[in-house]
């Protein structure tokens, strides 16, 4: 690099060059971190609600596509039975089968013959002797072929209906025939050819839940150090919508979004100081709950108010009341196993959950006014948390089920970063709320 | 000359030393956390002199607010990817030295200048030199053309080569040492004007 005396010139008196930028600054760069971090966890619950609305939809689409099979399923039953029906119904008619029908696709051809011969020529149609049958699928609807095996092929070969002894026999083989055919149903996959047997759907696979809940947490916190501080913890509400998925008679997995909320208020004496200007809140006595961490802005001095850690020159002491509310965003992942399944239900039911802080308020009252509002520092972002409790259910109607669910949630870290703070909330809840089943 | 009205705070020890490292770590850990009181104590160790930096780039003071509030707003949003490797307090700088360049990109400052006349090169005495305030030299470096300025407080002050240079500044090599020599004739020209004692060299700047 060249030595030249300008840039020398200009590197001596201007490397090192210093100058305190204007005393607003540093107010407008913290409320510009705080609106840049409100609007990243926004952009966090929006990604929550989109992925909670995507979980949604497939399991809309679950749900579509079961009540899709179990609408063919029916329909095939229907056509099953009908043909039964006609046969029993029309003793002339018999299937005429001159080979062994050792594959299920024979059984199609025999049953599309028969459904042909109805349409055609009613009860008076007779088959006359043997005729090559082409099938035809149709390239929409799934098809029924009942299972086929010897047995059923042989002595179904009546053609001729030249006696009333002859026709009492069509008559019994018909009856052999409709009885093997109320054997179970498969399904043939019409656009592959293929025999996939599938197992009827559970009833009432999905359900769709509202629930909300008064949250009541029973501890409270003090300082472990002073004892001057005392945190009461005030009672919230909490609610969602959850999806369940019933894997079994007796047990269902749910996930879905849920809003919870943990809300304190603190009394303690506290400690007004000024430093070059900028103010600070300071306990007396420093507890180790989370009350410790709180930083508050006075926007009539626009300065910042500070707790912990700051030397004051100068002080007033005064008792006050500061209130903190946190609110999460939770995705639940529980399981649940009913011991009783019926118009009452009653089961056990816990899991895990996912809690994202979305909300940080705190505030500052003395005598019933509130002197300011801020935040609370070091909080977690991401906290998990366990679930356990009852799951009561009450039928209302056609796919309607009222539940009451009385349930215990623990944090399973502290709200605080802070190695001096360990606040692992303990919540109780009974949730009501209103089930729709999909059927 | 104009002479700017702010106070300037002159330290003689290197910077670091007024605060010790544990100390220092403790307060980026606290400010990784998001705790304010931390950073408001991080933006009053740094920001004296990241305000003389953002002032170098800068056309004026409130270019330069604008330059270190979003710098510092930029550290405390990414303070978690500085990973203790290197100095602190060039990792500041090098953010403040980018906020710069993105606000001029965006500004579109950046144009190409026109053909200058080359000034004759001088060398002062050592007096003239001592007469010369900080201020007066900021001053006359931000009144540079865009490009010119960037191009000098990169390349004499931060130290940056001129192939860093052009890729930050998206110009080739040969751009960069262009305008670096007209910019340390503008200097030299306004030195001159100035500080009327300066005396002539007979070789030339370029």
């Amino acid at each position: 690099m060249e030595n030249h005396p300008i840039d020398q010139l200009f590197k001596e008196k201007l490397g090192n060059f210093e100058q305190v930028p204007p005393v607003d600054l540093l107010d407008k760069i913290h409320q510009e971190v705080i609106f840049r971090s409100r609007v990243r966890r926004l952009n966090q619950v929006k990604a929550v609600i989109g992925i909670a609305a995507a979980l949604v939809l497939i399991m809309l689409a679950g749900w579509y596509t079961s009540s899709l099979n179990q609408y063919a399923g029916n329909k095939i039953s229907a056509i099953s039975q009908e043909n039964n029906t006609s046969e029993q119904t029309s003793p002339a008619i018999s299937t005429p089968v001159t080979a062994k029908s050792e594959h299920p696709l024979m059984a199609y051809q025999q049953s599309q013959s028969q459904i042909k011969a109805k349409q055609n020529n009613g009860t008076t149609k007779i088959f006359q002797g043997q005729k090559k049958i082409t099938p035809v699928p149709s390239g929409n609807e799934p098809m029924a072929i009942a299972p086929v095996n010897e047995e059923s092929t042989k002595g179904t070969t009546t053609t001729k209906p030249s006696s009333v002894s002859k026709e009492t026999a069509k008559t019994e083989s018909v009856q052999k025939n409709s009885q093997k055919r109320k054997e179970p149903l498969y399904f043939a996959d019409s656009q592959f050819g293929t025999n996939v047997p599938q197992k009827n759907p559970v009833k009432g696979s999905w359900v769709i839940k509202a629930e909300l809940s008064p949250m009541f947490a029973p501890q409270n916190q003090s300082g472990s150090s002073s004892g001057s501080a005392n945190t009461k913890s005030i009672n919230t509400l909490s609610g969602g919508m959850i999806a369940s998925y019933k894997l079994s008679k007796r047990i269902s997995i749910s996930s879905g979004v849920r809003f919870s909320q943990m809300k304190q208020g603190t009394h303690t004496d506290y400690s007004i100081s000024s430093t070059s200007g900028i103010m600070y809140l300071q306990p007396v006595e420093k507890s180790a709950n989370i009350s410790r961490d709180v930083s508050l802005y006075l926007p009539s001095l626009s300065s910042i108010v500070y707790s912990n850690g700051m030397k004051s020159s100068s002080s007033n002491i005064f008792a006050s009341d500061i209130s903190q509310e946190f609110k999460y965003i939770e995705i639940p992942l529980q399981a649940t196993y009913k011991l009783i399944d019926d118009k009452l239900s009653l089961g056990l039911t816990g899991g895990i959950g996912t809690n994202i802080l979305v909300g940080n308020l705190a505030s500052i009252t003395e005598n019933g006014i509130k002197l300011s509002q801020g935040d609370t520092n070091n909080l977690r972002n991401i906290i998990y948390s366990g679930t356990a409790g009852l799951e009561v259910g009450y039928v209302i109607g056609k796919n309607l089920i009222l539940t009451v669910e009385p349930r215990v949630k623990q944090y399973m870290h502290s709200v605080s970063t802070n190695d001096l703070v360990d606040y692992k909330p303990l919540q109780l809840g009974i949730f009501t709320g209103i089930a729709y089943t999909f059927k | 000359m104009r002479r700017l009205s702010c106070v300037v705070q002159k330290s003689s020890k290197p910077f670091i030393r007024l605060f010790k490292v544990t100390q220092l770590e403790e307060i980026i850990y606290k400010c990784r956390e998001g705790n304010s009181k931390a950073q408001t104590e991080l933006y009053r160790l740094f920001s004296p002199r990241m305000y003389g930096v953002c002032k170098r780039y800068a056309r004026d003071s409130a270019d330069a607010e604008d330059i270190l509030q979003e710098g510092f707003v930029r550290v405390f949003t990414k303070i978690r990817q500085f990973e203790f490797k290197g100095s602190f307090e060039g990792w500041l700088r090098r953010i403040m030295v980018n906020t710069a360049l993105e606000k001029f990109r965006k500004l579109d400052r950046l144009y190409p200048v026109e053909e200058m006349k080359i000034y004759e090169s001088t060398e002062w005495v050592e007096e003239t030199i001592s007469t010369i305030t900080a201020d007066e030299l900021m001053t006359m470096i931000q009144e540079l053309p865009p490009r010119y300025q960037m191009v000098f407080n990169l390349y004499a002050i931060e130290g940056y080569s001129h192939l860093e240079i052009g890729e930050m500044m998206n110009i080739s090599e040969g751009t960069s040492k262009s305008n670096l020599s007209r910019a340390r004739l503008i200097l030299q020209k306004k030195v001159s004007e100035n500080f009327g004692t300066a005396k002539k060299l007979i070789e030339k700047a370029i």
